[in-house]
């Protein structure tokens, strides 16, 4: 006799971001645990490539969320996603940041911090790394709303009508934007002597 | 051919986009957050969730107190508009009464010739 699976329980951890946001607004900590860790990931990973510095990244990650924490009894649900509510608050204290140390030097990547090497071929390794901090110090270059659109497309991996969501345009603008960007980023390479190698090590 | 040339160009752009994705796609990968940050600022946010909501009040609450505060400081406005209004029109009486008596004066103290 087959017996049936006992029925799912719904836990806190598999709440919607909806119920979540609404318990958390009511009082429930652990709701707000569970978008604390839902989101501590991309929020973390949009500033780190904001910034370049995992140390500041840290902290601003944190800011990020004791904001949300200090507001989300006011928050609206304006049919937006609550991650479009927190890039918006990353965004702006990525955007203070950069205007507090637009005075001081530029802190590089920390390569060893980003860059795991696993390739036993050290000349290959080290050109992979050279073309890996061009790349950054390119997209770092750009304007914020293309930077963006990059670090949500890349590394999140949002489709377009999501990252439309959460820069608040339509999806064919972020496709506009998309494609200027790699024209951008295309001239931007050709002008600096770079060479387009492939993780294979073919040029 | 010229037809040809722009399809050609098309297709060498598309690819040059294409190889731009592919880098962008191997150098824009996910970083690994350190474990005990994550605990850290959890614990942290967690334990003062309570403490900082009593901090800052609900919404309703301060619209509310925000509404009563400006209705309250209309009526003072008003008053005081009112009060101003009175006060220049008892003024203004005050002066053409003073007027008045001034030129009554003079009536009866010029002598009639007649």
């Amino acid at each position: 006799m087959i017996e049936e699976p006992p029925a799912k329980v719904e836990g806190v951890q598999d709440i919607s971001d909806e119920l979540a946001l609404t318990r958390a607004g009511q009082g429930d900590v652990e709701a707000f645990g569970v978008l604390y860790e839902r989101y501590v990931g991309r929020i973390y990973n949009y500033i780190y490539f904001r910034t370049g510095n995992p140390y500041d990244a840290e902290d601003l990650t944190a800011r990020v969320f004791f904001r949300a924490m200090r507001h989300i009894r006011n928050y609206r649900n304006r049919g937006l996603p609550f991650s479009a509510w927190l890039y918006r608050i990353a965004h702006n204290l990525v955007a203070n940041w950069h205007r507090d140390n637009s005075r001081r030097k530029e802190i590089p990547l920390d390569e060893g911090y980003l860059w795991k090497p696993n390739n036993e071929h050290p000349e290959q390794e080290l050109l992979l790394a050279e073309e890996y901090e061009r790349l950054i110090r390119i997209i770092r270059s750009l304007p914020p709303d293309r930077q963006q659109l990059l670090i949500l497309k890349f590394v999140e991996h949002l489709s377009n009508a999501e990252i439309g969501q959460i820069i608040g345009r339509s999806e064919g603008a972020v496709k506009s934007l998309y494609h200027r960007t790699l024209l951008a980023l295309r001239a931007e390479l050709r002008s600096v002597p770079f060479n387009l190698i492939s993780e294979d090590g073919d040029q | 051919m010229k037809a040809n040339l722009f399809k050609r160009t098309k297709q060498v752009v598309r690819l040059d986009m294409a190889a731009i994705e592919e880098r962008l796609s191997a150098t824009l990968r996910p970083v690994e957050l350190r474990p005990q940050f994550v605990g850290d600022l959890r614990s942290q946010l967690l334990s003062q969730f309570d403490a900082v909501r009593k901090e800052f009040p609900e919404n309703t609450t301060q619209l509310l107190l925000v509404s009563i505060a400006s209705l309250l400081s209309g009526i003072m406005l008003l008053v005081l508009g009112i009060r101003s209004v009175i006060l220049l029109l008892s003024g203004l009486g005050l002066l053409h009464q003073l007027k008045r008596q001034a030129a009554r004066k003079t009536a009866t103290t010029i002598p009639q010739t007649s």
